[in-house]
């Protein structure tokens, strides 16, 4: 008997033995178990059988039909040809992949990625930041942007839109004033009379403001 | 590829027509079909397309539909050229694609094996000796036990007494263990053997 060849394995190889596939050691234990076991030749007789059977039928439906190979052909060349004119663009998941599959290591797609990362971050830093430092709603007043140091009384002021420049300069030269903040987001400004004698000048300053109606819409003793 | 090589290609291909001289490898014309090389496809499917029709006629008894998955497998054979790799034979690839493509549509038509009784066709005695009949009557026999294995079964015969592969190859096909293609083949063999038994066929039979 074969060594580490059971009979049973011998038998499933015969059909490889006979179209000469079997590698050279397995050619070699089939061939040494055949001469061994007569049994087995028969066995061979009959897979050599099937084998021309096998072989006949091929012929036969060979002469049954009849394919039309050129024709088949030229069907599959047009086949190709249509789909081929329809080039799809590689979606975007499928470029993200192949850009990152380029990296020789897997190691390097870190660099691509902490790039973006430190990009968004960058942006969101400066997001938070402008929106913290940056002041609401500024804008440049008539008064400028200075402080100014005040000793007078002071008065809250409203002009009216149509009054001008000219009208507005003129009273607030009468009452020896000046503007020393505004407008507001109400249009008030804060002027100062320097030193008014006492309260009834202050009076008599609200009195002379609010006697220009057409020009102050609201005079008031600010404190 | 470059273009050097692709006119190179379609040189021999001239001459292989003409000729009738198969010296391109099957490597590189898959690697020029890759590169859309529909001229080297041709070559691939002149050179195997005969064998591929076969084996799936067999398997399905149905002439149209074997054309037609015969054009689904090249067709398959040149979007999917890029992917080859190389680790088994161009054929044994292509016979993969095949039978797979063939089981599926088997699936479908849920056929598993031809009735023996469609296939046993009279002879006409018009014009062939007895001896000759019978010969015939025995071949349409074999066939139809063919016939009556499974796709499975089928299959490994084919493949091993007609295209001459390999176990191993045919397990790469048929992507099954080596030890069920050894199986399969020896279930093939008792089933027919009953029939050559019946049929009383020798050696000297074909």
């Amino acid at each position: 008997m074969a060594n580490n060849f059971s009979k049973d394995d011998i038998e499933l190889l015969i059909p490889w033995y006979l179209n000469g596939t079997l590698e050279e050691e397995q050619n070699k234990k089939v061939e040494e178990y055949l001469e061994q076991d007569r049994a087995f030749k028969d066995e061979v007789i009959l897979l050599n059988l099937i084998k021309s059977a096998v072989i006949k039928t091929d012929e036969i439906i060979s002469q049954e039909i009849s394919p039309q190979f050129a024709k088949m052909q030229e069907s599959i060349i047009q086949r190709i040809d249509s789909t081929s004119k329809i080039k799809v663009d590689k979606p975007l998941l499928d470029k993200l992949s192949s850009f990152f599959e380029s990296f020789r290591f897997p190691a390097m797609n870190l660099v691509p990625i902490a790039a973006l990362l430190l990009i968004q971050f960058a942006i969101i830093v400066g997001l938070i930041a402008k929106l913290y430092f940056e002041k609401p709603d500024q804008y440049t007043t008539l008064s400028g942007t200075e402080s100014v140091e005040t000793i007078g009384q002071k008065f809250m002021v409203a002009f009216d839109n149509s009054a001008t420049e000219k009208e507005i300069r003129d009273i607030i030269l009468d009452i020896n004033a000046k503007i020393i903040s505004g407008p507001n987001r109400s249009g008030i400004y804060i002027i100062e009379v320097k030193d008014p004698e006492n309260k009834a000048a202050v009076e008599d300053i609200i009195k002379k403001l609010r006697s220009k109606k057409e020009i102050i819409k609201l005079a008031e003793e600010a404190y | 590829m470059t273009t050097g090589v692709t006119n190179l290609l379609n040189e021999k291909q001239f001459r292989m027509e003409q000729t009738g001289n198969t010296s391109v490898s099957d490597l590189a014309l898959i690697k020029e079909i890759a590169d859309e090389n529909k001229y080297a496809f041709k070559v691939l499917y002149n050179k195997y397309v005969k064998q591929i029709h076969s084996y799936i006629y067999k398997l399905t008894n149905d002439s149209k539909l074997s054309e037609e998955v015969t054009n689904d497998v090249f067709f398959e054979v040149w979007n999917s050229a890029e992917k080859f790799q190389g680790k088994s034979k161009v054929l044994t690839w292509i016979f993969g694609i095949a039978h797979n493509k063939t089981i599926n549509e088997l699936r479908k038509k849920k056929e598993i094996s031809v009735d023996p009784e469609e296939l046993m066709n009279v002879v006409s005695k018009d014009m062939e000796t007895e001896e000759l009949m019978m010969k015939k009557d025995r071949e349409k026999q074999i066939k139809s036990a063919l016939d009556q294995l499974s796709p499975e079964h089928r299959t490994v015969v084919e493949l091993t007494f007609l295209q001459g592969l390999s176990y191993k190859e045919i397990a790469v096909i048929m992507d099954c263990p080596v030890n069920t293609v050894k199986t399969r083949m020896h279930y093939a063999k008792e089933k027919l053997k009953e029939t050559l038994t019946k049929l009383k066929i020798t050696a000297g039979g074909f």
